[in-house]
């Protein structure tokens, strides 16, 4: 009978030590869900100015970031600091690329934006099962104290992300994006960031004198042409991607209309471009292609040929690429 | 002598330079010593993957009167008119020199007139290709036709409008067309046709 108090007591210990562990870390999920919302809002919340250090493999430019949030949407000017020094200047969903170095203005519709603010689409709960989400600690960034927030996936079709997030205001200062050996492949750091109350106009005006540059704009093509493409069906996805968005595009600089989809574990995205094959067409890419950490795979199907891009590694988009079929 | 102590600074960095103390009062002695010993840092970490949290001072320094020096409305342009020498893109430049670098950017006249120079077996797409098991890369320094290439940098920027991490991030959708970098844009894999 003097056993039986010990073993009770045993199974309690073990109990209360296998409880432990779950309960810590049922709780620093939902505080890295807290942080990543924080962050979400502040993308699109926070006044700011600041300069900023942009790096991918070995290649590194220096930017200038202003953000102003009106109640009728965001404004955000992007200056090159070197090289010929781009511009990008988005108001609302309209986007203007002023490139120098091509004698270019290009004007794009961004994604329409449903609501003011924004929803925040990341969702801990169906993306656990694909990431593993773990607070790292605290430093500083640019003189301002982050919170260290580490996503690594399960599986070696996406990519890890390393974040560092302001304390006070949940701006994202820092990101390492980590490929399949946990190694930074794409990166941005802020070396200088201001909060502001107010944005004055002018700092949302571009410098760069267009005159003389050749203007493009992108037209989102009407439904006609989606008649002439077939549907394809995509046989292979990697787990928790569903489709996210599709759209008839024109590129800006022109060619034919381009069936675009979108599919997206709620992190990781990736884009399926279908376009007409035209017969002696030599700019369809054939086979495999990166820019940076973004990878891309192409391939003809039929009449049409089939590209697709993603900020996932090289056999994300290879086997999706392989995977689509035509359906009719 | 200068490349001498560019050894023994690089040594230095290195932590593994036997006679330490001299270096290091040549290099407080010598303010050019200093910017360089500072940007052997930045490469070194840069060529590890860890750009530093903390800029170094110097870095910090420039990257003001860089800013200072550009014809932007934050700041006024104060005494300085000549145009500083923008440290980072100096030690982007060093770093790579080992390997050959590309980014991916908008190219958006070069299509037409370009076609024609281009290497063409690179492009030697057929229409009804199928698709290749044995799909096999070749070095990253390859250049893909130009053509291919102002096609993916279209296809690159829609994606990105769309990518959620993008997104999340706010900015960077518009950071990968900013950047740029002289000479070639992209990287290329190519796929080998011939099996």
């Amino acid at each position: 009978m003097s056993s039986s108090k010990p073993i009770k007591f045993q199974i309690l210990l073990l109990s209360i030590s296998l409880a432990l562990p779950v309960a810590a870390l049922a709780a620093q999920l939902e505080e890295v869900q807290a942080w990543l919302e924080k962050m979400q809002r502040a993308a699109h919340m926070v006044n700011y100015e600041g300069t900023f250090v942009y790096g991918q493999q070995d290649h590194l430019s220096s930017m200038r970031i202003i953000h102003r949030v009106t109640p009728q949407g965001e404004q955000e000017r992007l200056i090159s600091m070197d090289g010929t020094g781009r511009e990008v200047v988005r108001d609302g969903s309209k986007v203007t690329c002023f490139l120098p170095d091509s004698n270019a203005v290009v004007v794009e519709k961004s994604r329409p934006v449903k609501q003011f603010p924004p929803e925040f689409p990341m969702k801990i709960d169906e993306l656990k099962d694909f990431y593993t989400f773990s607070l790292a600690g605290t430093s500083r960034v640019a003189g301002h104290l982050t919170q260290g927030i580490k996503i690594l996936p399960k599986d070696p079709y996406r990519y890890g992300h390393y974040l560092w997030v302001e304390k006070k205001t949940g701006l994202l200062l820092k990101t390492h994006l980590l490929n399949e050996q946990g190694k930074p492949i794409e990166q941005f750091v802020f070396t200088q960031v201001t909060f502001l109350d107010e944005v004055p106009d002018e700092y949302l005006v571009t410098s760069v004198n267009s005159q003389g540059f050749t203007w493009y704009e992108a037209k989102e093509s009407a439904d006609k042409s989606e008649q002439a493409h077939p549907d394809m069906n995509v046989a292979w996805l990697p787990g928790g991607f569903k489709e996210d968005m599709e759209r008839m595009q024109k590129m800006p600089t022109g060619g034919m209309p381009v069936k675009h989809k979108v599919f997206s574990d709620g992190l990781s995205s990736v884009s399926v471009f279908i376009e007409e094959g035209m017969e002696h067409d030599n700019s369809n890419l054939v086979g495999g292609s990166h820019m940076g950490a973004i990878n891309a795979h192409g391939r003809s199907l039929g009449d049409y040929h089939v590209t697709v891009v993603g900020e996932v590694p090289h056999v994300t988009v290879q086997k999706i690429c392989e995977a689509i079929t035509q359906t009719n | 002598m200068t490349n001498k102590i560019d050894e023994q600074l690089s040594t230095l960095v290195d932590d593994e330079l036997a006679n330490q103390d001299r270096v290091l009062e040549q290099v407080a002695a010598d303010p050019e010593l200093r910017a360089r010993w500072s940007r052997y840092h930045l490469m070194r970490d840069v060529i590890t993957g860890h750009i530093p949290e903390q800029p170094l001072g110097d870095i910090a320094s420039r990257v003001s009167q860089a800013l200072e020096n550009e014809p932007a409305i934050l700041a006024p342009v104060h005494k300085r008119k000549r145009k500083i020498p923008f440290i980072l893109k100096q030690v982007g430049g060093l770093a790579i020199a080992a390997t050959v670098s590309a980014v991916a950017v908008i190219t958006v006249q070069q299509t037409q007139e370009e076609t024609s120079t281009t290497p063409t077996e690179i492009a030697a797409v057929q229409p009804q290709t199928k698709p290749s098991a044995q799909v096999r890369y070749v070095s990253d320094t390859t250049g893909l036709d130009t053509a291919v290439q102002s096609k993916l940098d279209g296809y690159l920027v829609n994606h990105n409008e769309y990518s959620v991490s993008a997104n999340m991030q706010g900015l960077l959708p518009y950071m990968r067309i900013v950047s740029e970098t002289p000479g070639k844009k992209v990287v290329v894999r190519r796929v080998n046709e011939q099996q």
